[in-house]
């Protein structure tokens, strides 16, 4: 750009309108073209519209008198619920009297809701509103702009206050308030209606919007709050029922201007998109039994020596003996192979011979080299000292098939186990204690491990009673540890779960855990963390272990004749509060959408009677006066 | 009301906010003619106050959009600023231009200013019909025109007179200037 010198034009109106006058389309030439356009149109350039209020608005203006809907109307977005601007719409509200108090009510869920259409708004998917009106994105964004700017510090506030309970933990709560909430909403949506204020397609959007809302508020809340479902599948009642009720209620009112194939398309992906969230709550990814057999068996032989042998061990162990149950055979020849070619690195690397001895395909050459080993010295020499750490349980059963561990040896083995007994309150401690049990029935001390009954008990007490959740209901999406522990690490993780349920096994549950609650623990923490894991059904090796321990803990119970309560649920998923919460929500915004579909048929023959009584009359319609 | 009156009324902030959404001036005066046929074809299915700024702006804007958006389909090549193409089509024509630095400065406002000057000195209509076509107060648009106009005398590096920025309500200023 060149900069004008002192001498520049100074930029008084005068000199803006003369930069702009080039472009300033001649005034009678654009009048004549335009009434000449009408004339070819078939229509008459000289008639004249009546200006001053309407009947349709007079009776709006009647619907204004109304204190409740003047109240609400200070509050609801009226722009997007009218397109337009309302007699009366800009009421404000000197003082809140008693019926001032459901248009408060109905703030959180227009906070909400709000929220929904910057996002639709944004996608630019509702280009049109159903009943055939152009909406225009850029205006809807605008109507959005003036009710965040008129409303922004109640709805911050309203959102503040949903954050701040949900750190104190009653969501129960929470979402009691957004029940009541939406409730009122509905019930103001339909006084507005049978004002004849708001359009009926206007109804379905919002009401739609409002079940949207509430869907994808269910599904955010759903596994911070675990203790507030009773499983999962009441989780995918809710949500199934408030997205029918939405489908039902956006789609009521799109016969009067078919959506194009673009905007189907984006609707489409929206939902989809939607839906792929919803699903991807972790109970309804666990891995089946079926998928975790599959999961062990295939797993690459090639892959030898790799970490991941440790987990496979367990999955093994926990498979072996649910397959068991259920009278079935894992076949494990494919790793039995790897472990009978790879005795070097058995003996090299203790975690390896672990995972085999757990899973039960220790070879037998490789009991012997580990029974040769200098390590087995050590251990079996009565004049060395037991000191540091327990050994490892292949070596032991080394020694043992080969009887090389004397009665004072294993005396001595045994005493060191009880000696080192870890504390409840330790990080790993379950994972220490299975491994000490472990050890001491190797040795054969049954006497030894019902004397640890109590401690065990104690621990598993300790870890897997009361709140299940990490921390805070937030925890989904800051972290899951534990604030208050000694380390950032998760006192609940697969190791001591899986040995949770191992020492169950042998000891039985203390009567204070509740097994459902651990069983839905297993179920929820079996999905694989990342969304497209669980749809490529990428192998997660802990992931398969917990859902082998859900399956394992299912097998349990059954044979002890108290199977999971989750497997008997129907009467408690009806009865689950959110659940009844979401049908009665469905059913009033149905309701409003269906009343106001039939207000508008109702209207339209009005509008059509009047109008042939107008033709026979002899005036022109669409001209109030011409 | 009559055609003409509306016509007189919006034309220019309608042509204004067309050129402003990247419309040639010439398409956009076109498109604001096709929107006035438009809307006055469709009176019938209009529910509000034809006195009524607040309800006509959005109904207008609304026809304008769509009528834009189709036009913007079939030209989809991305067109030049309206103000360069001006500016080049007089210095083709060898005249001198005395608006075309003004016209440059316009061109560098924030979106919004730009919009609101375009609209509103292009016919020297009121604040009224720009507001209602933008969906805003008049206020608003009245703290925009202030705050282009501050930019403009700075762009142009024009000294400041005390009333320019003491008094802050510019419309009333041109509005004296107008008479």
């Amino acid at each position: 750009m060149s900069r004008p010198g002192p001498g520049a034009p100074r930029v008084a109106g005068a000199g803006r309108r003369e930069a702009l006058a080039p472009f300033a389309p001649d005034g009678d030439h654009f009048v004549g073209e335009a009434r000449r356009r009408i004339a070819e149109a078939g229509d008459d350039p000289d008639a004249e519209v009546e200006t001053g209020p309407s009947a349709d608005e007079e009776q709006r203006s009647v619907a204004w008198r109304s204190p409740f809907l003047r109240r609400a109307a200070a509050l609801l977005p009226l722009g997007l619920l009218t397109k337009g601007a309302l007699p009366g719409a800009e009421v404000a509200v000197p003082k809140l009297g008693w019926k001032g108090l459901a248009a408060v009510l109905s703030l959180p869920a227009v906070s909400v809701v709000m929220l929904l259409f910057t996002f639709l708004s944004a996608l630019g998917a509702l280009r049109r509103t159903v009943d055939g009106d152009a909406l225009d994105p850029r205006e809807a964004r605008v109507e959005i702009n003036l009710w965040w700017w008129g409303h922004w510090w109640q709805a911050l506030l309203c959102l503040i206050g949903f954050a701040v309970l949900l750190r104190l933990h009653p969501v129960a709560a929470v979402v009691l308030v957004f029940v009541v909430s939406m409730v009122t909403l509905v019930v103001i949506l339909r006084h507005l209606d049978r004002y004849g204020v708001v359009s009926s397609a206007s109804v379905g959007r919002f009401a739609g919007g409002l079940l949207l809302a509430t869907a994808v508020g269910a599904t955010l809340i759903h596994e911070p709050s675990a203790q507030l479902w009773s499983g999962h599948w009441q989780h995918l009642g809710t949500v199934l029922v408030l997205w029918s009720g939405a489908a039902f209620c956006l789609l009521s009112g799109r016969e009067a201007v078919p959506w194009t194939w673009g905007e189907r398309i984006r609707v489409g992906a929206a939902t989809a998109l939607l839906l792929l969230f919803a699903l991807s709550i972790p109970g309804l990814r666990r891995p089946s039994l079926e998928r975790c057999v599959e999961v062990a068996e295939g797993f690459a032989a090639e892959e030898l020596g790799h970490r991941d042998w440790n987990e496979w061990g367990r999955l093994a162990r926990s498979l072996r003996e649910v397959v068991a149950r259920r009278g079935g055979q894992l076949d494990l020849s494919a790793q039995a192979a790897s472990f009978e070619a790879a005795t070097d690195d058995l003996c090299a690397k203790p975690a390896l011979a672990e995972a085999a001895f757990r899973a039960g395909l220790l070879p037998s050459e490789a009991l012997e080299r580990l029974g040769g080993s200098p390590e087995a010295l050590r251990l079996r020499d009565p004049e060395r000292r037991l000191s540091v750490g327990l050994p490892a349980a292949a070596l032991v059963e080394a020694l043992q098939r080969r009887e090389l561990l004397d009665e004072s040896r294993r005396e001595q083995l045994a005493r060191l186990a009880l000696e080192d007994w870890p504390d409840p309150r330790e990080f790993d401690c379950l994972e220490k204690m299975l491994q000490r049990v472990e050890l001491l029935e190797l040795l054969g001390h049954a006497p030894l491990i019902e004397a640890r009954r109590s401690e065990v008990e104690e621990a598993l007490r300790e870890l897997w009673t009361g709140d299940l959740d990490e921390s805070s209901p937030l925890a989904t999406f800051t972290s899951r540890v534990d604030p208050d522990g000694p380390s950032r690490f998760p006192r609940r993780h697969v190791g001591s779960a899986d040995a949770a349920l191992q020492l169950m096994l042998r000891y039985g549950a203390p009567g204070e855990i509740d097994l459902a609650r651990f069983a839905r623990w297993l179920d929820e923490h079996a999905a694989p963390e990342k969304l497209l894991d669980a749809l490529f059904q990428r192998a997660d090796l802990e992931g398969n272990l917990l859902a082998a321990d859900f399956h394992l803990l299912g097998a349990w119970l059954e044979d002890e004749g108290r199977p999971l309560p989750a497997r008997l649920l129907a009467l408690r998923q009806v009865a689950d509060p959110l659940l009844l919460g979401a049908i009665l929500l469905t059913a009033l915004c149905i309701q409003a959408t269906v009343s106001a579909a039939r207000n508008r048929r109702r209207a339209a023959a009005e509008r059509a009677r009047n109008a042939r009584e107008v033709e026979g009359s002899g005036v022109r319609p669409g001209s109030r006066k011409q | 009301m009559r055609i003409d009156d509306l016509i007189h009324s919006w034309r220019g902030p309608l042509v204004g906010l067309i050129a402003s959404w990247g419309a040639p001036w010439r398409d956009a005066a076109e498109l604001a003619l096709d929107t006035f046929t438009e809307a006055w074809l469709s009176r019938a299915r209009f529910e509000g106050d034809f006195a009524d700024a607040r309800a006509v702006g959005p109904w207008l804007r609304g026809i304008a959009f769509r009528l834009h958006a189709s036009w913007y389909r079939r030209h989809r090549r991305a067109r030049v600023t309206p103000v360069e193409e001006a500016d080049e089509v007089v210095l083709e024509r060898g005249e001198r231009d005395p608006g075309a630095a003004v016209r440059t400065a316009i061109d560098r406002l924030p979106g919004p200013q730009r919009t609101a000057v375009l609209m509103h000195y292009l016919e020297e209509t009121s604040v009224r019909e720009t507001a209602a076509l933008l969906c805003v107060s008049e206020k608003v648009i009245e703290g925009r025109l202030y705050r282009a106009r501050r930019r403009l005398r700075e762009l142009l590096e024009v000294p400041m007179t005390t009333t320019d920025l003491t008094t802050g309500d510019g419309c009333a200023r041109d509005a004296e200037e107008r008479s």
